[in-house]
């Protein structure tokens, strides 16, 4: 079914976005936090994307073989731990502080984390729009006909 | 089957290959949009104007008379039925730092774009089925 597959590729894209925003939400969450299960800081996550052919329906399978065009599915292939270093803040009375006064802070810059959110909520509208273009083609393909 | 085949012109079989490549289209353009974010991903297009304008042509005879199914007219051009559209790679003038072709303002309007001449695509063979009705109950409801 060919809308089939327009609306997949399009729930792949709104699917790893979402995911991307659950993550941006956690590194939000914690840009205070100076104690993890893994010890330290909280260190700021990224997504990765990778754009990947869908699963092989069974018409495909049958013809061993992928129709050549059809479109990537967006896939998040994992999430990364920032290496960028902690950063050092100049509070004594932190219970996690150093013997010299410092608390090693997860090093989230917000505002870098808020164009990533936005980024991503447009790119979730983005899909939303040619999912809603994809099902108003199949309703006017189902009017074929009629009287 | 005679009959059928006289009733449905070639103008049916034309309508409903542009349908079907503007809908392999819009699955690629889907794609595209998708894959917005995704680091080296090219974005594609189908192209299929061209050729399907060209195998209308192949209706109209050509220097070669044909005379069996399998004669070639010599003019190399492909029937309808067998016209495939050709994917293609979109440059992006701009260019993204991540190697990401797809440029989401001109991928947007190319759907919007799509969309509509799908629409006007299935008006025109709903016309063409209602004159075929009309014709078919000679002019009655």
């Amino acid at each position: 079914m060919n809308f089939l597959t327009a609306m997949g590729a399009s729930s792949s894209g709104m699917a790893s976005q979402r995911f991307r925003m659950n993550i941006i939400s956690a590194n939000l969450a914690n840009a205070e936090t100076t104690r993890t299960p893994e010890g330290g800081p909280y260190r700021r996550r990224d997504v990765v994307f990778g754009a990947l052919p869908a699963a092989r329906t069974f018409e495909e399978e049958l013809r061993s073989k992928a129709i050549q065009d059809n479109p990537l599915h967006s896939k998040v292939l994992g999430v990364v731990i920032d290496e960028r270093p902690p950063m050092l803040k100049f509070d004594p009375g932190h219970p996690d502080a150093n013997e010299d006064g410092y608390v090693a802070m997860p090093n989230i810059n917000t505002m870098e984390e808020m164009t990533n959110l936005m980024l991503a909520s447009r790119t979730y509208e983005a899909n939303v729009t040619s999912f809603n273009a994809t099902k108003a083609m199949a309703l006017k393909a189902m009017e074929i006909g009629k009287a | 089957m005679r009959v059928i085949q006289s009733i449905f012109d070639r103008h049916v079989d034309l309508l409903h290959k542009s349908l079907d490549m503007r809908s392999r289209r819009n699955n690629l353009l889907s794609g595209n949009i998708a894959n917005v974010e995704t680091p080296g991903y090219k974005s594609k297009d189908l192209v299929f104007e061209q050729a399907l304008g060209k195998a209308m042509k192949a209706d109209i005879p050509g220097p070669l008379r044909i005379t069996d199914s399998r004669h070639m007219d010599g003019r190399g051009l492909v029937p309808l039925e067998q016209v495939q559209p050709e994917v293609i790679l979109t440059s992006n003038p701009v260019g993204n730092l991540d190697d990401n072709s797809v440029d989401l303002e001109r991928e947007m309007a190319k759907l919007a774009e799509n969309q509509l001449n799908y629409q006007g695509l299935t008006q025109m063979i709903g016309h063409k089925f209602a004159q075929l009705r009309a014709s078919i109950r000679e002019g009655g409801v």
